[in-house]
């Protein structure tokens, strides 16, 4: 076997697993409409709460839930659906984000319960979000997405010697910096991946 | 380059498009028929040959099922065909080091 032989079996190995790389990448899409659509519900808690209108309270938790819940949906398990290649490590991530989600569900219905106080809802949600983001990290190999789950544990930190109002203000803005940010980074790294395949 | 060596490569593996097959595997959980066959270049006849003598070998698991009302081909690679493809990396590379001492 010749020199040229064996480079040119690397290079079609390459081109493959690179070609693979750039199909199975996350777009970024579930993060980025998750993240605004939980900041706008978390707003209005927020306001709700700050005018006293705590009937809107409960309401408001289900239409942000339901909501991402059909978000999630469209923007991961339709689209998987339809794609002709499935990666381990996408399975392994929305694992990850079902096995976090399900916790910080039911910990926002805790105080209605009387089981937690209303003040440790946030935190104990952000810690397990965290866990989450982390994890995400971890796994597309993206410092800033690891470094983002830190945002969510400080955040953590911060609501915990915090009241229920300014909590939800603390919240929307560590969504912004732990959540739509790294989908951000994720949509355009996404993007230039696609556009240097189109230019192949 | 010893013959032995050359020998010593699966003829599985060794064919290019195969070689194709087994790299766009060895990454995912699973892939199409047509993501194989966009990858590789090549015809329907021909992919179906080559992944048909993998399926054979017992490097590949094909699975044919249903998307709706589209009849729809899964492969995924076995536990012996990520053994011969790591193998067959770890001989190119040999060949390649085995080469640069020549020089």
């Amino acid at each position: 076997m010749k020199h040229q032989e064996v480079e040119q079996e690397i290079a079609i190995i390459k081109k493959m697993i690179e070609k693979t790389r750039k199909e199975t990448a996350e777009s970024g899409h579930f993060f980025i409409a998750i993240g605004i659509f939980s900041i706008c519900c978390i707003f209005l808690i927020g306001v709700a709460n700050f005018y006293h209108l705590i009937h809107l309270e409960l309401p408001l938790l289900l239409i942000m839930m339901i909501g991402n819940g059909l978000i999630g949906y469209i923007t991961v398990f339709r689209r998987e659906k339809k794609k002709k290649v499935h990666s381990y490590l996408k399975t392994i991530c929305y694992s990850i984000w079902a096995a976090c989600a399900v916790p910080a569900i039911i910990t926002f219905f805790l105080p209605y319960f009387g089981v937690i106080p209303g003040n440790l809802v946030g935190v104990f949600s952000t810690l397990i979000m965290g866990i989450a983001v982390f994890s995400t990290g971890v796994i597309f190999e993206s410092k800033f997405i690891v470094w983002s789950s830190f945002v969510w544990w400080g955040g953590a930190m911060v609501m915990a010697f915090m009241k229920v109002i300014p909590q939800s203000f603390v919240m929307v803005a560590v969504i912004f910096v732990g959540w739509v940010m790294p989908g951000i980074i994720l949509n355009r790294r996404y993007r230039n991946g696609s556009r240097t395949n189109e230019s192949r | 380059m010893s013959q032995d060596k050359i020998l010593q490569l699966d003829p599985i593996v060794h064919a290019p498009v195969r070689l194709a097959i087994l790299s766009i595997l060895i990454t995912v959980e699973n892939a199409h028929f047509t993501f194989l066959k966009e990858s590789t270049k090549t015809t329907d006849g021909n992919l179906n040959t080559h992944l048909t003598k993998l399926e054979q070998s017992g490097y590949i698991r094909i699975k044919k099922t249903f998307q709706g009302k589209k009849p729809l081909t899964l492969c995924s690679i076995t536990k012996k065909g990520e053994k011969a493809f790591h193998l067959y990396l770890e001989q190119l590379d040999q060949i390649v080091r085995s080469q640069k001492n020549k020089t």
